[in-house]
């Protein structure tokens, strides 16, 4: 198999122009921490089948198609698996099947399904927030969040300037990785077979290129910040306000309070 | 022998809201020994084209034939892409190894070449990009010049004894003395190795002046497949596709339009030259158009 590092979801933005995607990020993030925490508080599964309703009714109103959004669930597909493995091995309790030493429980198929929905979940409503908000409003969403922390020495300015460079070349080195590894394989470069030990030594023709390059444009991006003045947050404005209106208290203390409710009722 | 491509398409993040159409449709046969000029605007398509060309990217529909064999059916790529040598644009940025000497038998040694046998291609590979083996082979390629690593890089694919080289924008970015040069390598490489090039450029006068045949490319199709002289001469088309035509063309193009009686086809500065000499010579080409 080829790797093709251009086409992995990475930052993930589906755009779209829905309601959710208009929400101010801080009340987005207000949101899906929300969902997180009250997840871990429900203990029944009713309780959780009131989170999944939640996050459906937020995917259908983010216009996100729903593939899309079990799409995310693949790179943890085996944490999953061996949650649900473990939990119904594991578990004592009245035997409803065993071969030979292994035996599964009602009890364990109970709770590790539970567990399973619950990491389902926890992984969804964290990716609706990716989805629905691109890198650079959730970099600035964080910055104003953690801006009040600044006092106590929270580089919240710092901190939102490093993300946003990082986001901002995931996409180039990915690029860059894709085309050093094609142009090592147009003269003879193997990083497919091989012992272990070949294969991690293979990936040297990648990384020697790729991080003098990544070097280089660090350099050229630090010359051309200095050039225009660049000198951290202190006094600096922007172009683009974030405001929270309405609309994103209502959806805040809307999505909180129903939380809330499951959290407490199960 | 050459490489035949069939009604190729190819499209970038299928499945995803970002899928691109690349590659639409085309249709296109190098072969052996020949030297192919691909011409086109800037995302017309060329660097997804040249990358079929030896499997480095799987076509959606169509098919890749490099001498008799279908890339879709082939489990190693490996031959294939030692018979088709790809330099990428700004080659010098994949260089990694301590030294120039093996840096370029990066390729041969994967090959399972003796070392002395590795040492010959090396040499023979430099003295091709015009580098001297023993001033540069201990050095490292990191302290070369742009222009040098750029050669190395190239004799890196060299080294590899391709039948047909690809160069996707060999000069981009090189002064024009160092532009020069590598041209001049690489049509001695065509003349005295016999390889087959394929030059992907935007400088329509390097291109009119090498290439036997000239292929244009517009948003993923391929327009244009002809001599440069029938290229060239379809000033107006190609400068609605954003083209430039080298300069002899439009010198020739503009006396046109201002009366003068001007064959088509003439691409060289000495052709245009005795033109122009034959026109202004009295009682010659009926040209009484003043002002030249």
């Amino acid at each position: 198999m080829q790797v093709r590092f251009s086409e992995m979801a990475l930052g993930q933005y589906y755009p779209a122009e829905s309601m959710i995607h208009r929400l101010d990020p801080r009340s987005k993030l207000l949101i899906a921490s929300a969902l997180i925490v009250g997840i871990f508080f429900v203990h029944r599964l009713e309780g959780l089948a009131g989170f999944a309703a939640i996050i459906c009714l937020m995917a259908v109103l983010a216009q996100v198609p729903l593939g899309y959004l079990l799409r995310s669930l693949r790179p943890l597909l085996i944490v999953i698996i061996l949650t649900f493995a473990v939990n119904a091995l594991f578990t004592p309790g009245e035997a409803v099947a065993s071969v030979w030493i292994i035996t599964v429980t009602r009890e364990g198929i109970q709770r590790g399904l539970f567990m399973t929905i619950r990491l389902v979940l926890l992984i969804t409503a964290s990716s609706l927030l990716t989805l629905t908000t691109s890198p650079m409003a959730l970099t600035d969403g964080l910055e104003r969040t953690l801006s009040p922390f600044r006092r106590v020495g929270v580089p919240a300015h710092e901190f939102a300037m490093m993300m946003t460079i990082a986001l901002r070349f995931i996409p180039t080195l990915l690029e860059e990785a894709d085309r050093t590894m094609k142009a090592q394989m147009a003269r003879g470069a193997d990083f497919e077979s091989g012992s272990l030990v070949r294969r991690a030594k293979s990936f040297i023709p990648l990384l020697v290129p790729l991080f003098i390059g990544a070097f280089r444009r660090a350099d050229d991006l630090a010359v051309a910040m200095e050039a225009r003045c660049y000198r951290g947050g202190e006094g600096r404005t922007r172009l683009k306000v974030i405001r929270m209106g309405f609309r994103d208290y209502l959806a805040s203390a809307a999505v909180v309070s129903l939380v809330v409710f499951l959290a407490v009722v199960f | 022998m050459s490489i035949v491509i069939e009604q190729l398409s190819h499209i970038y993040g299928l499945g995803t809201p970002f899928a691109a159409k690349a590659l639409e449709d085309c249709s296109l046969e190098v072969q052996e020994g020949e030297f192919l000029g691909l011409v086109g605007h800037t995302g017309s398509g060329k660097s997804t084209l040249v990358q079929h060309m030896n499997g480095l990217l799987k076509p959606h529909s169509g098919r890749v034939v490099v001498d008799g064999q279908d890339l879709s059916k082939l489990k190693a790529l490996r031959d294939v892409r030692r018979k088709v040598g790809l330099v990428f644009q700004y080659p010098e940025h994949q260089l990694f190894e301590e030294t120039v000497e093996r840096d370029v038998g990066f390729g041969p040694r994967s090959l399972g070449l003796t070392d002395d046998d590795v040492r010959e291609r090396v040499r023979r590979a430099l003295e091709m990009v015009g580098l001297d083996y023993h001033a540069v082979a201990s050095r490292s390629p990191f302290e070369l010049s742009g222009g040098q690593r750029r050669r190395v890089a190239i004799a890196g694919v060299l080294a590899m004894e391709p039948k047909y080289v690809v160069l996707d924008e060999p000069t981009a970015s090189l002064d024009p003395r160092g532009r020069r040069d590598m041209l001049d390598h690489i049509e001695r490489l065509h003349r005295e190795e016999g390889v087959a090039v394929v030059l992907v450029s935007h400088d329509m006068n390097e291109v009119a002046r090498l290439a036997d045949r000239v292929i244009v490319m517009d948003r993923g199709r391929i327009v244009m497949d002809g001599t440069p002289a029938d290229v060239f001469d379809d000033v107006d088309r190609l400068t609605a596709m954003g083209l430039d035509v080298p300069e002899t063309v439009r010198l020739m193009h503009r006396l046109r339009q201002s009366g003068f009686d001007v064959p088509g086809g003439v691409l060289s500065v000495d052709e245009c030259a005795s033109l122009i000499r034959s026109l202004l010579a009295p009682g010659e080409a009926g040209g009484d158009a003043g002002e030249v």
